[in-house]
């Protein structure tokens, strides 16, 4: 979509949104549940694609931090009773803090030695959340984190669960407009930068390692953000939704949306939600003995094919699609 | 807390260490061959463990089992070779560890599919009660799993020491420059290496089977904790990656001893991070040898 005209891109934004507005009156309580689910995701994965995208930094740790920010909401108001925005800030500093610590000295690795590094991060932060019982509930989680008030405008009075639709969505569109304004400043040329060549950007005096922190740290605190919308929406956690296999998800969202433009972000958590639901559903009805997430083989085969087939992701694919002439013949199209 | 008692400890976590052991020089093999840390490791063991349970379930020979599942989770590292890796073998480092998540995940997915969530059982290699050691006791398939672990290290010595296929390995790891012009394809030695790494994985997962259960999900922990030992021994050295191994089991025991055994996990982790950021050259720089 990097070669749509600014025209077409509008179009699709606003059917984007029309779509926001409208299916969750249309749809039944299982599809307002997906559209506030992938909302989550499209806020998480656009931090992540940050990191990923421009950075040049594979971490396995955001499922991590959309379990902190999760269990940092929780904690705060169920355990010691905090009123809930508070909980959300203390939340997020939290985050935020946890992201900065981690970052610090992780960010001085490299290439498969991060990543794995933040798997690490991961792994404790999976095992803390078992092994605090008495703060996170343990293994069997923690119940009745508060949900959004009721809000009434004029005479619509919104069911709770279309507000959540509504928060959800309001967060990603806010974090692709976000992530889009970033990569177009000279910021996001630093990163771009930094992602071909870490020496070569901080001998045109940029500061790589805070860079790379600051950047860190606002892909934690979007991934804490969607974790602790999550934990009010469903007001029941566990520690089994924030495993590895989270940090995974949310990196398949990333290269299979790609990171080119904010479309990536929105595209990739749109079509892994959905391709998880469908075959969840497939799975159910073709082998209803089989228990446990079966899904996962498709979300190892999308991965490796995208992998393979388009790099650069779904937006670049679909770049090269456009109205009219082929691009081949449009000199300089 | 008493000696005897930490001793025990520490006896125990060895025949785990010997598993993890096997996984780090399968990273090892790999990493010094092509370059790339194969995430999916941990899945060939994983493989091996679930094959010998089924097997041993319908009556076939535990020898004959073993010998079939360590195939099958040699053939499985071969494909992933094929699949996965070689395909994008010319990207970045870092798009062949997504692939290797990718082959890892979907391998997950497929013995879920196969063989469902229950754990499986597999008879211990030889039956009878612990072997006394001094004051201590050992079960006799750590006994098992340690004699493994010496004669495969024994093997792998001799393999690339000894013969031309084994020389041809630690040239392409030492310069693929020179070895592609000294007529060693990097393509055929990097199905070497994953053939290697899946063997030893199979090993170890067939020998672990019968002291956790094998899982669809064993894999991943298995990887992950083989992936740390590798790095405590630096990612270049198979003795290095042996010790760290044996050094990680026997934390772990002694750690869950001490603390708790929920903290097992959290504690080989926050050694992997103390290494990675303070000491990334591993634990063991003083002792490395030449790579595999």
């Amino acid at each position: 979509m990097m070669g749509m005209s600014g025209r077409w891109q509008a179009l699709a934004l606003a059917a984007v949104v029309a779509a926001v507005v409208v299916v969750p009156w249309a749809g039944t309580g299982y599809v307002r549940s997906l559209v506030v689910l992938s909302g989550l995701a499209v806020v998480a994965v656009a931090g992540l694609a940050l990191l990923v995208g421009f950075a040049g930094q594979l971490s396995l740790a955001q499922g991590a931090f959309y379990g902190l920010g999760a269990y940092g909401f929780a904690v705060l108001a169920v355990r010691f009773g905090w009123p809930a925005p508070l909980a959300l800030l203390g939340a997020l500093a939290g985050v935020g803090l946890a992201g900065w610590l981690v970052g610090l000295p992780m960010l001085r690795l490299r290439g498969h030695f991060l990543a794995l590094g933040t798997l690490a991060f991961a792994v404790i932060v999976t095992v803390l959340l078992l092994e605090l019982g008495p703060l996170t509930g343990g293994p069997s989680g923690l119940a009745g984190v508060p949900s959004l008030r009721r809000v009434t405008i004029g005479p619509l009075a919104l069911s709770g669960e279309i507000q959540y639709c509504y928060v959800a969505w309001a967060l990603a569109l806010a974090s692709l407009w976000l992530y889009q304004r970033l990569i177009r400043s000279e910021v996001g040329l630093a990163l771009q930068a930094m992602s071909s060549s870490e020496v070569g950007t901080a001998a045109m005096g940029i500061d790589v390692g805070r860079l790379k922190l600051s950047v860190f740290v606002a892909a934690a605190l979007l991934g804490g953000l969607a974790g602790a919308v999550y934990a009010s929406y469903l007001s029941f956690i566990s520690p089994a939704a924030f495993d590895i296999m989270l940090s995974v998800q949310l990196v398949v969202m990333v290269m299979v949306g790609g990171t080119a433009t904010f479309w990536g972000p929105l595209l990739g958590a749109l079509v892994v939600t959905g391709l998880v639901e469908v075959l969840r559903g497939v799975v159910a009805a073709v082998l209803p003995n089989v228990r446990g997430p079966v899904e996962i083989i498709a979300l190892g085969l999308v991965l490796g094919l995208i992998m393979v087939w388009e790099p650069g992701g779904l937006v670049a694919r679909l770049g090269q699609w456009r109205p009219g002439p082929r691009p081949a013949e449009v000199p300089g199209g | 807390m008493q000696l005897e008692t930490l001793l025990q400890l520490a006896l125990s976590g060895l025949a785990m260490g010997g598993i993890y052991a096997f996984i780090a020089v399968g990273f090892v093999t790999i990493h010094a061959v092509t370059g790339f840390i194969n995430f999916a490791q941990g899945e060939f063991a994983m493989v091996a463990a679930l094959v010998t349970a089924s097997l041993v379930g319908a009556g076939v020979p535990l020898a004959l089992a073993v010998g079939v599942a360590v195939a099958c989770a040699t053939l499985v590292g071969v494909a992933t070779e094929r699949l996965a890796v070689h395909p994008v073998r010319h990207a970045s480092p870092l798009v062949v560890l997504v692939m290797t998540v990718a082959a890892s995940t979907a391998l997950r997915g497929i013995a879920l599919l196969v063989w469902g969530t229950t754990p499986y059982s597999v008879p211990a290699f030889s039956a009878g009660p612990p072997v006394a050691l001094g004051a201590a006791v050992i079960a006799r398939q750590d006994l098992w799993v340690l004699g493994l672990t010496a004669a495969a290290m024994v093997g792998l010595y001799l393999f690339f020491e000894r013969t031309i296929p084994g020389t041809a390995m630690r040239a392409c790891a030492d310069n693929p420059m020179a070895s592609r012009l000294m007529g060693i394809s990097p393509g055929t030695m990097s199905l070497l290496a994953f053939g290697i790494s899946a063997l030893l994985a199979g090993l170890a997962g067939a020998a672990v089977a019968p002291i956790t259960l094998a899982t669809y999900e064993m894999g991943l922990m298995l990887g992950l904790k083989g992936f740390v030992a590798a790095v405590i021994g630096g990612l270049r050295s198979t003795p290095g990656a042996v010790l760290g191994g044996l050094f990680l089991g026997v934390l772990e025991s002694v750690g869950a001893g001490l603390i708790s055994s929920g903290y097992k996990d959290a504690l080989a982790f926050s050694v992997l991070l103390a290494v990675l950021v303070f000491r990334p050259q591993g634990l063991l720089a003083g002792l490395r040898q030449r790579a595999a």
